[in-house]
Protein backbone atom coordinates (compact mmCIF):
# COMPACT_ATOMS: atom_id res chain seq x y z
CA UNK A 1 0.00 0.00 0.00
CA UNK A 2 2.78 2.09 1.07
CA UNK A 3 4.90 1.86 -2.12
CA UNK A 4 1.93 2.06 -4.21
CA UNK A 5 0.93 5.50 -2.64
CA UNK A 6 4.46 7.08 -3.41
CA UNK A 7 4.52 5.74 -6.78
CA UNK A 8 1.21 7.24 -8.02
CA UNK A 9 1.76 10.43 -5.58
CA UNK A 10 5.35 10.77 -7.84
CA UNK A 11 3.46 10.48 -10.89
CA UNK A 12 0.13 12.15 -9.94
CA UNK A 13 -1.90 9.63 -11.68
CA UNK A 14 -5.12 11.16 -10.39
CA UNK A 15 -6.84 9.19 -13.23
CA UNK A 16 -6.86 6.65 -11.22
CA UNK A 17 -9.79 5.78 -10.20
CA UNK A 18 -8.21 4.40 -6.69
CA UNK A 19 -7.87 7.73 -5.60
CA UNK A 20 -11.74 8.00 -5.91
CA UNK A 21 -12.49 5.05 -4.04
CA UNK A 22 -13.32 5.29 -0.17
CA UNK A 23 -11.37 2.39 0.52
CA UNK A 24 -8.65 3.42 -1.00
CA UNK A 25 -8.29 6.71 1.54
CA UNK A 26 -10.52 5.67 4.70
CA UNK A 27 -9.54 2.91 7.32
CA UNK A 28 -12.01 -0.43 6.53
CA UNK A 29 -13.32 -0.54 10.01
CA UNK A 30 -14.72 3.13 9.89
CA UNK A 31 -16.58 1.84 6.54
CA UNK A 32 -17.91 -1.28 8.16
CA UNK A 33 -19.18 1.06 11.19
CA UNK A 34 -21.47 3.56 9.12
CA UNK A 35 -24.56 2.73 10.65
CA UNK A 36 -23.12 2.67 14.20
CA UNK A 37 -21.56 6.38 13.21
CA UNK A 38 -24.83 7.57 11.58
CA UNK A 39 -26.64 6.90 14.62
CA UNK A 40 -23.83 8.39 16.84
CA UNK A 41 -24.22 11.46 14.46
CA UNK A 42 -27.72 11.90 14.56
CA UNK A 43 -27.88 11.04 18.17
CA UNK A 44 -25.41 13.56 19.27
CA UNK A 45 -26.52 16.98 21.73
CA UNK A 46 -26.54 19.98 21.57
CA UNK A 47 -26.83 19.35 17.70
CA UNK A 48 -25.76 16.86 15.20
CA UNK A 49 -22.06 16.06 15.28
CA UNK A 50 -19.51 13.13 15.44
CA UNK A 51 -15.43 12.74 15.97
CA UNK A 52 -14.07 10.11 14.16
CA UNK A 53 -10.76 8.69 15.56
CA UNK A 54 -8.42 7.05 12.69
CA UNK A 55 -10.57 7.85 9.95
CA UNK A 56 -8.09 7.70 6.84
CA UNK A 57 -5.41 4.49 6.21
CA UNK A 58 -2.28 5.56 8.67
CA UNK A 59 0.25 6.36 5.92
CA UNK A 60 -1.88 8.86 3.70
CA UNK A 61 -2.47 10.64 6.91
CA UNK A 62 1.08 11.10 7.20
CA UNK A 63 1.82 11.88 4.08
CA UNK A 64 -1.61 14.83 3.87
CA UNK A 65 0.76 16.36 6.45
CA UNK A 66 3.97 16.03 5.44
CA UNK A 67 2.34 18.02 1.78
CA UNK A 68 1.02 20.77 4.00
CA UNK A 69 4.05 21.82 5.19
CA UNK A 70 5.29 22.44 1.72
CA UNK A 71 2.08 24.93 1.22
CA UNK A 72 1.81 29.11 1.84
CA UNK A 73 -0.62 30.19 4.81
CA UNK A 74 -1.68 33.52 5.17
CA UNK A 75 -1.91 35.26 8.81
CA UNK A 76 -5.56 36.20 9.55
CA UNK A 77 -6.41 38.19 12.17
CA UNK A 78 -9.62 40.03 13.26
CA UNK A 79 -12.00 40.17 16.40
CA UNK A 80 -13.72 36.31 15.96
CA UNK A 81 -10.25 34.71 15.04
CA UNK A 82 -6.84 34.35 14.68
CA UNK A 83 -4.36 31.94 12.50
CA UNK A 84 -2.89 31.19 9.37
CA UNK A 85 -4.58 29.65 6.76
CA UNK A 86 -3.86 28.46 3.05
CA UNK A 87 -6.35 30.07 0.10
CA UNK A 88 -8.86 27.29 -1.04
CA UNK A 89 -6.76 23.95 -2.57
CA UNK A 90 -9.30 24.73 -5.99
CA UNK A 91 -7.18 28.00 -6.01
CA UNK A 92 -3.89 26.84 -5.28
CA UNK A 93 -1.35 26.25 -8.28
CA UNK A 94 1.19 23.13 -8.33
CA UNK A 95 -0.80 22.11 -5.20
CA UNK A 96 1.15 18.85 -4.29
CA UNK A 97 -0.44 15.45 -6.11
CA UNK A 98 -1.89 14.00 -2.53
CA UNK A 99 -3.79 17.34 -1.40
CA UNK A 100 -5.02 17.34 -5.31
CA UNK A 101 -5.81 13.76 -5.26
CA UNK A 102 -7.44 14.73 -1.95
CA UNK A 103 -9.24 17.44 -2.94
CA UNK A 104 -10.39 15.05 -6.15
CA UNK A 105 -11.90 12.35 -3.51
CA UNK A 106 -13.79 14.79 -1.36
CA UNK A 107 -15.76 16.20 -3.58
CA UNK A 108 -16.47 12.57 -5.70
CA UNK A 109 -19.32 11.63 -5.82
CA UNK A 110 -19.00 8.56 -3.96
CA UNK A 111 -17.37 10.56 -1.18
CA UNK A 112 -20.46 13.44 -1.10
CA UNK A 113 -22.59 10.57 -1.37
CA UNK A 114 -21.10 8.39 1.49
CA UNK A 115 -21.48 12.00 4.47
CA UNK A 116 -24.89 11.85 2.81
CA UNK A 117 -25.57 8.71 4.19
CA UNK A 118 -24.01 8.77 7.74
CA UNK A 119 -25.31 12.25 7.89
CA UNK A 120 -28.60 11.79 6.43
CA UNK A 121 -28.38 14.88 4.61
CA UNK A 122 -28.97 15.25 0.89
CA UNK A 123 -26.28 17.02 -0.39
CA UNK A 124 -25.22 18.57 -3.64
CA UNK A 125 -23.44 16.85 -6.03
CA UNK A 126 -22.35 19.68 -8.29
CA UNK A 127 -21.31 22.00 -6.54
CA UNK A 128 -17.67 21.68 -5.92
CA UNK A 129 -17.41 23.22 -1.92
CA UNK A 130 -14.15 24.40 -0.30
CA UNK A 131 -11.46 22.71 1.16
CA UNK A 132 -8.27 24.98 3.08
CA UNK A 133 -5.69 23.99 5.78
CA UNK A 134 -5.90 25.77 9.31
CA UNK A 135 -3.17 26.17 11.34
CA UNK A 136 -3.11 27.41 14.94
CA UNK A 137 -0.07 27.81 17.03
CA UNK A 138 0.00 29.35 20.75
CA UNK A 139 -2.25 32.29 21.32
CA UNK A 140 -4.27 31.38 18.24
CA UNK A 141 -7.71 30.92 18.60
CA UNK A 142 -11.54 30.51 16.61
CA UNK A 143 -14.26 32.16 18.65
CA UNK A 144 -18.03 31.25 18.79
CA UNK A 145 -19.73 31.19 15.50
CA UNK A 146 -22.10 28.65 13.52
CA UNK A 147 -20.43 28.30 9.99
CA UNK A 148 -23.92 29.85 8.14
CA UNK A 149 -22.77 31.24 5.10
CA UNK A 150 -24.56 30.41 1.81
CA UNK A 151 -25.93 26.95 1.82
CA UNK A 152 -23.25 25.12 4.13
CA UNK A 153 -24.92 22.19 5.30
CA UNK A 154 -22.01 19.84 6.55
CA UNK A 155 -18.72 21.12 8.30
CA UNK A 156 -15.92 18.61 8.12
CA UNK A 157 -12.28 18.64 9.89
CA UNK A 158 -9.50 16.27 9.48
CA UNK A 159 -7.27 16.86 12.25
CA UNK A 160 -3.59 16.55 11.34
CA UNK A 161 -2.68 17.77 15.22
CA UNK A 162 0.15 15.18 17.16
CA UNK A 163 -0.13 15.14 20.81
CA UNK A 164 -2.62 17.60 22.13
CA UNK A 165 -3.77 17.24 25.85
CA UNK A 166 -6.85 19.46 27.43
CA UNK A 167 -4.12 21.95 28.95
CA UNK A 168 -2.61 22.61 25.55
CA UNK A 169 -5.71 24.22 24.18
CA UNK A 170 -7.18 24.23 20.83
CA UNK A 171 -9.82 22.06 21.73
CA UNK A 172 -12.98 22.15 19.58
CA UNK A 173 -15.53 23.28 21.97
CA UNK A 174 -19.63 22.41 20.38
CA UNK A 175 -21.74 24.59 22.47
CA UNK A 176 -25.18 24.75 23.74
CA UNK A 177 -28.02 27.23 22.88
CA UNK A 178 -31.31 28.64 24.97
CA UNK A 179 -34.86 28.79 23.85
CA UNK A 180 -33.67 32.07 21.46
CA UNK A 181 -31.49 29.82 19.52
CA UNK A 182 -28.63 32.00 21.08
CA UNK A 183 -25.75 30.05 22.16
CA UNK A 184 -25.24 29.10 26.24
CA UNK A 185 -21.97 27.10 27.16
CA UNK A 186 -19.95 24.82 25.85
CA UNK A 187 -21.10 21.56 26.33
CA UNK A 188 -18.71 18.73 24.31
CA UNK A 189 -14.63 19.26 24.30
CA UNK A 190 -13.38 17.62 21.54
CA UNK A 191 -9.39 17.75 22.47
CA UNK A 192 -7.28 17.65 18.60
CA UNK A 193 -5.76 14.51 17.81
CA UNK A 194 -3.94 12.77 14.71
CA UNK A 195 -6.01 11.24 11.61
CA UNK A 196 -9.04 12.69 13.76
CA UNK A 197 -12.13 13.43 11.57
CA UNK A 198 -14.97 15.90 13.39
CA UNK A 199 -17.85 16.20 11.34
CA UNK A 200 -21.03 18.47 12.54
CA UNK A 201 -24.23 19.74 10.75
CA UNK A 202 -24.34 23.62 10.14
CA UNK A 203 -27.37 25.12 11.37
CA UNK A 204 -28.64 28.16 13.50
CA UNK A 205 -27.36 26.33 16.22
CA UNK A 206 -24.49 24.91 15.41
CA UNK A 207 -22.48 26.67 18.08
CA UNK A 208 -18.87 26.48 18.08
CA UNK A 209 -15.41 27.70 18.80
CA UNK A 210 -11.44 26.40 19.00
CA UNK A 211 -10.39 27.38 21.95
CA UNK A 212 -6.91 29.14 22.40
CA UNK A 213 -3.85 27.42 21.83
CA UNK A 214 -1.59 27.72 24.84
CA UNK A 215 0.90 24.85 23.96
CA UNK A 216 3.90 26.43 23.30
CA UNK A 217 6.03 24.62 20.19
CA UNK A 218 2.51 22.75 19.24
CA UNK A 219 1.13 22.79 15.34
CA UNK A 220 -2.65 22.30 15.88
CA UNK A 221 -3.16 21.28 12.01
CA UNK A 222 -5.98 20.47 10.36
CA UNK A 223 -7.76 20.18 6.33
CA UNK A 224 -11.59 21.30 6.76
CA UNK A 225 -14.06 22.11 4.37
CA UNK A 226 -17.92 21.95 3.75
CA UNK A 227 -20.33 20.46 1.65
CA UNK A 228 -23.20 22.08 0.41
CA UNK A 229 -27.25 21.84 0.07
CA UNK B 1 -10.86 70.61 37.69
CA UNK B 2 -7.38 72.49 37.18
CA UNK B 3 -6.37 70.66 40.57
CA UNK B 4 -7.37 67.08 39.55
CA UNK B 5 -5.97 66.79 36.00
CA UNK B 6 -2.31 67.44 34.11
CA UNK B 7 -2.42 71.30 34.20
CA UNK B 8 -1.32 71.03 30.41
CA UNK B 9 -4.28 69.95 29.25
CA UNK B 10 -6.47 72.64 30.89
CA UNK B 11 -4.56 75.55 28.82
CA UNK B 12 -6.21 77.40 26.33
CA UNK B 13 -3.47 76.78 23.58
CA UNK B 14 -3.83 72.78 24.52
CA UNK B 15 -7.85 73.27 23.45
CA UNK B 16 -7.30 74.41 20.31
CA UNK B 17 -4.77 71.95 19.16
CA UNK B 18 -6.45 68.77 20.99
CA UNK B 19 -9.99 70.12 18.56
CA UNK B 20 -7.89 70.50 15.69
CA UNK B 21 -6.37 66.83 16.00
CA UNK B 22 -10.02 65.31 16.83
CA UNK B 23 -11.50 66.45 13.95
CA UNK B 24 -8.51 65.48 11.93
CA UNK B 25 -7.88 62.53 13.52
CA UNK B 26 -11.51 61.06 15.35
CA UNK B 27 -10.04 60.67 18.33
CA UNK B 28 -7.59 62.13 20.95
CA UNK B 29 -5.49 60.42 24.07
CA UNK B 30 -4.32 62.13 26.57
CA UNK B 31 -1.98 60.48 28.35
CA UNK B 32 -1.17 60.56 31.96
CA UNK B 33 -4.84 62.41 32.61
CA UNK B 34 -4.86 62.96 36.41
CA UNK B 35 -2.33 64.70 38.34
CA UNK B 36 -0.70 61.60 40.31
CA UNK B 37 0.70 63.72 43.03
CA UNK B 38 -2.53 64.97 44.37
CA UNK B 39 -3.21 62.47 46.81
CA UNK B 40 -7.13 62.15 46.34
CA UNK B 41 -6.45 61.42 42.82
CA UNK B 42 -3.70 58.66 44.04
CA UNK B 43 -5.61 57.13 46.03
CA UNK B 44 -8.98 56.80 43.71
CA UNK B 45 -6.90 55.12 41.18
CA UNK B 46 -5.15 52.57 43.91
CA UNK B 47 -8.80 52.38 44.89
CA UNK B 48 -10.53 51.27 41.94
CA UNK B 49 -7.71 49.13 41.30
CA UNK B 50 -8.08 46.94 43.83
CA UNK B 51 -11.58 46.53 43.90
CA UNK B 52 -12.06 43.00 44.33
CA UNK B 53 -12.96 40.45 41.62
CA UNK B 54 -16.48 39.46 43.71
CA UNK B 55 -17.74 42.90 42.70
CA UNK B 56 -17.50 42.05 39.10
CA UNK B 57 -19.78 40.11 37.20
CA UNK B 58 -18.71 37.51 34.33
CA UNK B 59 -20.80 39.18 31.10
CA UNK B 60 -20.40 35.99 28.96
CA UNK B 61 -22.58 36.07 25.46
CA UNK B 62 -20.37 34.15 23.17
CA UNK B 63 -21.58 35.80 20.07
CA UNK B 64 -20.80 39.58 21.80
CA UNK B 65 -18.64 39.35 24.44
CA UNK B 66 -16.67 37.95 27.40
CA UNK B 67 -16.11 40.77 30.01
CA UNK B 68 -16.32 41.20 33.92
CA UNK B 69 -18.90 44.15 34.54
CA UNK B 70 -18.92 45.73 37.69
CA UNK B 71 -22.07 44.75 39.51
CA UNK B 72 -23.84 48.22 40.69
CA UNK B 73 -26.03 45.73 43.17
CA UNK B 74 -22.37 46.25 45.35
CA UNK B 75 -21.17 49.28 44.79
CA UNK B 76 -21.91 50.69 48.42
CA UNK B 77 -19.05 47.63 49.37
CA UNK B 78 -16.24 49.98 47.08
CA UNK B 79 -14.55 52.65 48.88
CA UNK B 80 -15.66 56.63 48.49
CA UNK B 81 -13.03 57.18 46.63
CA UNK B 82 -13.63 54.91 43.72
CA UNK B 83 -17.65 55.96 43.73
CA UNK B 84 -16.67 59.48 43.71
CA UNK B 85 -14.04 58.33 40.40
CA UNK B 86 -16.53 56.73 38.56
CA UNK B 87 -19.45 59.97 39.30
CA UNK B 88 -16.54 62.40 38.00
CA UNK B 89 -17.03 60.38 34.47
CA UNK B 90 -20.81 61.45 34.92
CA UNK B 91 -20.30 64.87 36.07
CA UNK B 92 -21.02 68.28 34.27
CA UNK B 93 -17.84 69.66 35.26
CA UNK B 94 -16.47 65.95 32.78
CA UNK B 95 -19.15 66.81 30.34
CA UNK B 96 -18.41 70.54 29.85
CA UNK B 97 -14.36 69.42 29.66
CA UNK B 98 -14.75 67.18 26.91
CA UNK B 99 -17.18 69.88 24.95
CA UNK B 100 -14.05 72.03 25.47
CA UNK B 101 -11.73 69.70 24.02
CA UNK B 102 -13.99 68.39 21.28
CA UNK B 103 -15.68 71.16 19.93
CA UNK B 104 -18.70 69.39 20.41
CA UNK B 105 -22.05 69.82 22.59
CA UNK B 106 -22.72 66.61 24.06
CA UNK B 107 -25.28 64.91 26.61
CA UNK B 108 -24.36 62.23 28.49
CA UNK B 109 -25.84 58.47 27.80
CA UNK B 110 -24.05 55.65 29.71
CA UNK B 111 -20.98 54.60 31.91
CA UNK B 112 -19.68 50.79 32.05
CA UNK B 113 -17.12 49.92 34.46
CA UNK B 114 -15.82 46.75 33.33
CA UNK B 115 -12.89 44.18 34.19
CA UNK B 116 -10.60 42.37 31.33
CA UNK B 117 -8.66 39.97 31.67
CA UNK B 118 -6.99 36.65 29.68
CA UNK B 119 -9.50 35.17 27.45
CA UNK B 120 -11.99 38.75 27.86
CA UNK B 121 -12.92 40.16 24.29
CA UNK B 122 -15.57 42.30 22.70
CA UNK B 123 -17.07 41.58 19.01
CA UNK B 124 -18.04 43.86 16.37
CA UNK B 125 -21.83 43.48 16.91
CA UNK B 126 -24.52 44.91 14.57
CA UNK B 127 -26.61 45.89 17.14
CA UNK B 128 -23.84 48.06 18.92
CA UNK B 129 -24.14 50.27 15.50
CA UNK B 130 -25.59 53.85 15.80
CA UNK B 131 -27.89 56.12 14.34
CA UNK B 132 -26.81 58.72 16.10
CA UNK B 133 -23.21 60.40 16.43
CA UNK B 134 -21.73 59.15 19.27
CA UNK B 135 -18.27 60.23 21.75
CA UNK B 136 -16.98 57.36 23.20
CA UNK B 137 -14.72 57.86 26.41
CA UNK B 138 -12.19 55.37 27.74
CA UNK B 139 -10.76 55.41 31.07
CA UNK B 140 -7.91 52.80 32.20
CA UNK B 141 -6.96 51.88 35.27
CA UNK B 142 -4.35 48.97 35.47
CA UNK B 143 -0.96 48.59 37.30
CA UNK B 144 -0.12 46.03 33.99
CA UNK B 145 1.40 46.98 30.74
CA UNK B 146 -0.20 45.51 27.33
CA UNK B 147 1.99 44.69 24.90
CA UNK B 148 -0.70 44.83 21.27
CA UNK B 149 0.08 40.80 20.78
CA UNK B 150 -1.44 40.12 24.01
CA UNK B 151 -4.10 41.99 23.09
CA UNK B 152 -6.71 43.95 24.77
CA UNK B 153 -6.38 46.80 22.84
CA UNK B 154 -9.54 48.58 21.11
CA UNK B 155 -9.65 48.71 17.22
CA UNK B 156 -12.03 51.20 15.50
CA UNK B 157 -12.74 50.01 12.01
CA UNK B 158 -14.41 50.64 8.88
CA UNK B 159 -15.98 47.74 6.68
CA UNK B 160 -13.11 48.47 4.77
CA UNK B 161 -9.93 48.49 7.31
CA UNK B 162 -8.64 48.55 10.47
CA UNK B 163 -8.32 52.75 11.34
CA UNK B 164 -6.72 52.84 15.19
CA UNK B 165 -6.23 51.43 18.08
CA UNK B 166 -6.46 52.48 21.65
CA UNK B 167 -3.73 50.46 24.21
CA UNK B 168 -5.25 50.18 27.80
CA UNK B 169 -2.85 52.26 29.39
CA UNK B 170 -3.54 53.89 32.94
CA UNK B 171 -4.35 56.94 33.74
CA UNK B 172 -5.11 58.09 29.24
CA UNK B 173 -7.82 58.90 28.95
CA UNK B 174 -9.34 58.20 25.30
CA UNK B 175 -12.08 60.32 22.93
CA UNK B 176 -13.50 58.93 19.79
CA UNK B 177 -15.48 60.40 17.39
CA UNK B 178 -17.86 57.53 16.27
CA UNK B 179 -20.84 57.66 13.61
CA UNK B 180 -22.41 54.69 12.00
CA UNK B 181 -19.96 53.70 9.66
CA UNK B 182 -17.33 52.91 12.48
CA UNK B 183 -17.21 50.04 14.34
CA UNK B 184 -15.10 48.66 17.42
CA UNK B 185 -13.85 45.92 18.83
CA UNK B 186 -11.71 44.42 21.36
CA UNK B 187 -9.06 42.19 20.53
CA UNK B 188 -9.19 38.91 22.82
CA UNK B 189 -6.72 38.58 25.39
CA UNK B 190 -4.60 35.80 24.66
CA UNK B 191 -2.27 33.67 27.22
CA UNK B 192 0.82 35.84 26.85
CA UNK B 193 -1.02 38.48 28.67
CA UNK B 194 -0.89 35.96 31.99
CA UNK B 195 -2.67 37.37 34.77
CA UNK B 196 -2.53 41.28 33.48
CA UNK B 197 -5.85 42.90 33.30
CA UNK B 198 -7.55 46.04 33.56
CA UNK B 199 -10.38 48.30 34.46
CA UNK B 200 -12.23 50.76 31.69
CA UNK B 201 -14.56 53.36 32.05
CA UNK B 202 -16.58 53.53 29.50
CA UNK B 203 -18.61 56.74 29.41
CA UNK B 204 -20.83 57.57 26.38
CA UNK B 205 -21.71 60.97 25.15
CA UNK B 206 -24.58 62.04 22.24
CA UNK B 207 -23.23 64.44 20.35
CA UNK B 208 -25.96 67.04 19.71
CA UNK B 209 -23.90 69.93 17.69
CA UNK B 210 -20.94 71.90 16.96
CA UNK B 211 -20.29 74.21 20.20
CA UNK B 212 -20.35 77.25 17.19
CA UNK B 213 -23.15 76.04 15.10
CA UNK B 214 -25.72 72.44 14.69
CA UNK B 215 -24.59 70.42 12.65
CA UNK B 216 -26.70 69.53 9.64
Amino acid sequence: MSSQKSENSNNSTISSLDYFELSYWINPSILEQKDELKELFSNAKPYEHISIQHILKEELAQELEKALFNLNYEEFDTDLYHFFKTPDFKHITNLPPILKEFHEFIFHNNTIKWFEELTSTPLSLNHVGDLHSILLQQTHYLLCHDDQVDQRIIAFIFNLSHDFSKEDGGALEIFGHDNKNQPTLCENTIIPKFNQLNIFKVSEISFHQINEVLAQDKNRLSISGWYYK
Amino acid sequence: MKQYIQELYTKKEFFTQAQEFFNQEGFIQLQEFFNQEQKEVVSSLTSLNLIPQETFSLNYSPLIHKKFDLDYSKISNLKIESIELIEFFKSKTFEEYLEQLTGFSIQFTKTQISKFNHSCFELIHDSKVTDSMLLDIYFFITKDEFEQEMGGHKVYTTFEEELFYINPTHNSLTCVFRDEELRTYTKYINSLAKEKEYIQIHTTFEILGSLEEDLV
